[in-house]
């Protein structure tokens, strides 16, 4: 792998940068799973648009394996949206 | 991390209701592998098809995705920060598949052909479905 060099806040509904390589995803709540889409740049430059649902955090360990709270999609985006507000934090990745 | 964000993606969200036997051909030739996932709620009893991947020799590989219970409504690498009555581990990251479900989920070679046989009709706790992306 190639690691990263450079993260930059990424608000929902913005267009993201066109050089970015990726997202990751942040949700900072104790009760609420975020819903969001994230669109993503296909090898052919459509788009897709993909539903997705990131845990909350939770106070028990044992809930580690169901209950994460960051997530990275390793690929171009044009955009991202928090579709329940639940205060998701996103970030570019260069 | 296995996944290297040099791949450019495909994505292909199946459509059909995976109560039966699906088939699916990338539209690109030359691919480096794909990722298959689907996402279901924290609640429900999860889905496990079974896929089995068509490789460019006409080899078949069969393996059930076993999708882990609410764990990959997430996608790709996924990380937890614990906080709360678990405090000594407040400062924890870490990767959070279990049951090898996300390194089954991920094919890093070249495919020809997905087929996707569904283990039990989709439910309502379905949050999405079934998603190949193909990398290249």
């Amino acid at each position: 792998m190639r690691l990263y060099k450079k993260i930059k806040s990424l608000e929902t509904g913005i267009a993201a940068s066109k050089n970015n390589k990726g997202i990751l995803l942040f949700n900072p709540t104790e009760t609420f799973p975020a819903e969001y889409t994230v669109d993503i740049i296909n090898v052919d430059k459509t788009i897709t648009t993909l539903d997705l649902t990131l845990n909350q955090v939770s106070a028990n360990a044992v809930s580690l394996a169901t209950n994460p709270n960051y997530a990275l999609i390793p690929f171009r985006i044009s955009s991202w949206t928090d579709t329940n507000a639940t205060g998701l934090k996103a970030y570019e990745l260069f | 991390m296995i996944i290297d964000y040099n791949y450019k993606p495909y994505v292909h969200i199946v459509t059909a209701a995976p109560a039966a036997t699906l088939e699916y051909t990338p539209p690109f030739k030359n691919n480096k592998g794909f990722i298959f996932f689907v996402g279901v709620d924290n609640l429900s009893t999860g889905y496990y098809p079974t896929i089995t991947l068509t490789t460019p020799d006409g080899a078949g590989i069969t393996f059930s995705s076993k999708l882990e219970t609410g764990s990959f409504g997430d996608m790709f690498m996924q990380f937890k920060r614990d906080v709360g009555a678990n405090t000594s581990r407040s400062n924890d990251i870490a990767m959070v598949r279990g049951n090898n479900s996300f390194n089954s989920s991920f094919f890093p070679f070249t495919y020809e052909k997905i087929t996707i046989t569904a283990d039990a009709a989709p439910g309502t706790s379905w949050l999405s479905a079934p998603v190949i992306i193909t990398l290249y």
